[in-house]
């Protein structure tokens, strides 16, 4: 790990004290405390613009907090560090709402581009984007490229592209809004799987099917967390 | 997939894009092919006067725009062929005329018959002029090939009917597109009796070249001895001009070439914010996202330079065949143009791509995804 991203030997997977964001004149998170360990499946609710996506970016290093504190997976993200890349590409793996997916890429490319940089040799980025697409029902679908790909495709290939380098902590942003059954399930058992080897998922949800089966739930509310923290 | 092949496949992706940038550091290869090939060639042409009749060293006037128009007197030459290590001199006249549209530029030299053995001229066909002959000329085998003569044929040159005596052979190549007419004859026709254009020096056996041409400057402070190239420069403004024009031709294709990449690329780069802050998002570095943008660009740039060196070679065929460097430029092709024109099709990629590939580089990554 980068010299500037310092290493603590901690339990939690997340933990965050007193962060807060402010756009402008506007706290999107205000003085969140919270601590989510290896192995579980945590719901992060809350009604739109509550800033459940402004603090998943937060622990994703996309932003930088004003206040407070973030520790993933033992690496403290502070403000302007370096080696954030590294951090992303091996320590968390997001999936984002909007799929955020190379149009002109396949769905196995696409897996594969998330490994450049890794040990991973060509066969071997090659055999796990496989891996991964069949274990997410996608592998009659490796050659398609999003266009052409249904809701649920895509973010099945997202959740592939974020497991790739099987990072311990999964952030993931209405993984199963407004998909159909078959392709929510695939995913949420995608999770159950990860959650049982040790990994922990924090997942932004208005899905009851989702919620259901996550271990606990964190309820945010303008910015502040209300439940669970 | 790796990631060259992630960098064909955006290349493949945007086919206008990479045309386009192609299509400017083609156009500045070929300026740099052509102008390179032509000045070369000129240079070689020009500079080949030294080598001739296997001269230690010619002499021309100091500081005259062109060798051609170098004037030193026949006295001169006989004094310089007193000077203590000289074994031979040869004065010789040089000037141009037009042997109609055809052939609008002809090199003549005016040399005296006993002249031609030490000058390297080796007649092939016929005989020598006489030496006080007004209607008589040799002619360089090529030009005579160019110009349909033989041996007993007439050339006419303005109201001037000549009758070609002999075909001759030199021992440097632009000698052989020349005409060769008697010393004075020259001498009257340009008004310039009693001058040569130039002195061809053969030292002495044992002498040292370098002591016997200084000696050649401090005695003749009006004239300049040459013996290379780079002194050649010196002597001859125009060749340093032609130097000039390439250097100037050369960077101005460059900047052609780098305005191209620079715009094709910094287009893509807002056409694709959001694809660079996917791969920001996903783990990759800034150094890999400057690669990416930069690797796209040397490649095209690469299939531009060799589509440049294509043009550029044709375009040495169009001017080989123009009539007015007919006799004059005889293209070298030199590795090292080529090798320069490769080098800088990549340094074109490279500086005009730099700038987008930084800011592709550090883009933030949220702020990208959020474009459209």
């Amino acid at each position: 790990m980068s010299e500037v991203l310092t290493q603590k030997a901690t339990d939690p997977a997340i933990r965050t004290e007193s962060v807060g964001k402010r756009y402008g004149q506007h706290w999107a998170v205000r003085d969140v405390t919270l601590e989510i360990h290896p192995g579980e499946l945590v719901g992060l609710v809350g009604p739109s613009g509550s800033g459940k996506t402004t603090l998943l970016n937060l622990l994703a290093a996309l932003e930088t907090p004003d206040t407070g504190s973030v520790v993933v997976n033992g690496h403290e993200l502070r403000r302007h560090t370096r080696g954030l890349s590294k951090f992303r590409r091996l320590d968390i793996g997001i999936v984002f709402q909007l799929h955020n997916l190379i149009p002109r890429l396949t769905a196995q490319q696409n897996i594969e581009i998330a490994m450049f940089g890794t040990h991973h040799g060509r066969e071997a980025r090659r055999a796990r984007a496989r891996e991964l697409l069949g274990k997410l029902d996608l592998l009659g679908r490796a050659d398609a490229i999003p266009p052409v790909m249904s809701g649920g495709e895509r973010q099945r290939v997202a959740i592939a592209r974020a497991l790739a380098n099987e990072p311990p902590v999964i952030l993931a942003d209405e993984p199963t809004g407004s998909l159909d059954t078959r392709s929510a399930d695939v995913i949420m058992d995608t999770f159950d799987d990860l959650v049982a080897n040790g990994g922990t998922v924090l997942a932004v949800s208005h899905d009851p099917r989702l919620i259901e089966r996550t271990h606990r739930r964190l309820t945010l509310v303008d910015g502040a967390l209300t439940d669970g923290g | 997939m790796t990631f060259v092949g992630l960098i064909m496949r955006n290349i493949r992706a945007r086919p206008l894009r990479a045309s386009l940038t192609a299509a400017a550091v083609a156009i500045g290869v070929m300026a740099v092919v052509a102008l390179g090939v032509l000045t070369t060639s000129l240079k070689q042409t020009a500079t080949q006067i030294l080598e001739v009749g296997n001269a230690d060293f010619t002499i021309s006037q100091k500081h005259t725009d062109d060798i051609i128009n170098s004037t030193i007197s026949v006295d001169d030459i006989a004094a310089i062929a007193k000077v203590p290590g000289v074994a031979n001199i040869v004065g010789a006249l040089i000037s141009t005329d037009s042997l109609g549209p055809d052939n609008p530029l002809v090199i003549e030299v005016g040399l005296a018959p006993e002249a031609q053995g030490p000058f390297g001229v080796d007649i092939l066909e016929g005989r020598s002029y006489a030496g006080d002959a007004t209607r008589e000329v040799m002619l360089g085998y090529v030009l005579a090939e160019q110009l349909h003569k033989k041996v007993g044929d007439t050339v006419t040159i303005g109201k001037d009917t000549f009758k070609v005596v002999g075909l001759y052979r030199t021992n440097v190549s632009f000698g052989n597109s020349t005409m060769m007419f008697p010393l004075a004859y020259l001498q009257g026709a340009n008004r310039l009796t009693g001058q040569v254009s130039l002195g061809f020096v053969k030292v002495a056996k044992g002498a040292d070249l370098n002591k016997v041409a200084k000696a050649i400057d401090d005695r003749f402070p009006q004239l300049t001895t040459i013996r290379s190239a780079e002194d050649y420069g010196r002597a001859d403004r125009n060749l340093t001009l032609i130097s000039a024009a390439n250097t100037g031709g050369s960077i101005l294709g460059g900047l052609i070439a780098i305005t191209g990449v620079l715009n094709t690329s910094l287009l893509s780069f807002f056409e694709r914010i959001r694809e660079f802050g996917i791969y920001r998002s996903i783990g990759w570095s800034r150094v890999r996202v400057i690669l990416l943008v930069i690797g796209e660009a040397v490649l095209v740039s690469l299939v531009g330079a060799a589509i440049g060196v294509a043009l550029g070679w044709g375009a040495i065929n169009v001017l080989q065949h123009l009539k007015e460097l007919r006799g004059i430029f005889n293209p070298v092709y030199e590795v090292e143009i080529f090798t320069r024109s490769l080098i800088f099709g990549f340094v074109v990629a490279f500086v005009g791509a730099l700038y987008p590939a930084l800011r592709a580089g550090s883009v933030a990554p949220l702020e990208a995804m959020r474009r459209e």
